[in-house]
């Protein structure tokens, strides 16, 4: 039974790709594919996190208030 | 511009929502606005505003004249605004720690107390504050956002005037846009 496949192939200009190649010349990264996918691994896990609302407790969200009451923008 | 589409500035006070009202009017935009807050010395070029839009939730019947014009709504009121409109959004970003500034002179001017909330515990409310309402815009389907940056507007405007007319799909003069920015009113605005 065949092996399934683990990788598959994305284009970028090849601008981009001598510019990353250049970018990751003595670093920890041993290839162009391998700093794409953690570049694009830490873009996902960036976007997911800001789709997560953070606990804003009524005490707080009214101090918010209070202060736009102060100011005028808020009846 | 789109008559069935509401267009939107908001932000939270002092972060440049009065400045970009005035631009949009100069790049050829209806604006909804009573003036009945008048100018003064917080906003020497008008505050832009309609009263009635803080009557959300409350009262929407407003809504249908706002079509095809930009209405100014506070970014607590956002999230009042009901789905059965399409909305376009400028929402202005500014550094907190300028926006904290701004308010605190401004309360201060209303004869207000300006430290009823320390500057740090405010800081971290108004980021978590803002975090938040991006995501709920984020999950409305019926509203589309363009985030500018005040202090990018003020650094190079012709980027930030560009970025909004790509988002308003032309139809904008941004030589008229650039010209309402007032360098000097906005360079000792704190």
């Amino acid at each position: 039974m065949a092996e399934e496949r683990k990788h598959t192939t994305v284009s970028i200009p090849l601008p981009l790709y001598r510019k990353i190649k250049e970018r990751i010349e003595g670093t920890g990264f041993t290839s162009v594919s391998d700093y794409v996918t953690y570049v694009l691994r830490e873009v996902l896990a960036s976007l997911e996190e800001d789709q997560k609302e953070e606990v804003f407790s009524e005490e707080e969200e009214e101090k918010v208030k209070e202060r736009l009451r102060a100011l005028g923008y808020l009846d | 511009m789109d008559n069935e589409i509401v267009y939107i500035v908001s932000g939270l006070p002092r972060s440049g929502t009065s400045l970009m009202m005035k631009m949009l009017k100069e790049g050829g935009m209806e604006l909804l606005v009573d003036n009945i807050r008048e100018a003064d010395i917080d906003n020497p070029k008008g505050y832009f505003e309609y009263e009635r839009v803080k009557k959300l939730p409350e009262d929407t019947s407003w809504l249908p004249d706002a079509r095809g014009k930009v209405v100014k709504v506070l970014a607590e009121l956002i999230k009042h605004l009901p789905d059965d409109h399409r909305y376009i959004i400028v929402f202005m970003m500014r550094d907190i720690d300028e926006i904290i500034a701004s308010q605190k002179k401004m309360l201060v001017r209303r004869g207000e107390d300006p430290d009823a909330v320390s500057d740090d515990e405010m800081r971290t409310l108004l980021r978590t504050y803002l975090r938040n309402l991006k995501v709920f815009v984020g999950n409305k389907s019926n509203m589309d956002v363009c985030y500018i940056s005040y202090n990018d507007l003020m650094r190079e405007p012709d980027l930030s005037i560009e970025e909004i007319v790509g988002f308003f799909d032309g139809g904008l003069d941004a030589g008229r846009m650039r010209a309402a920015i007032d360098r000097d009113l906005h360079r000792n605005k704190a």
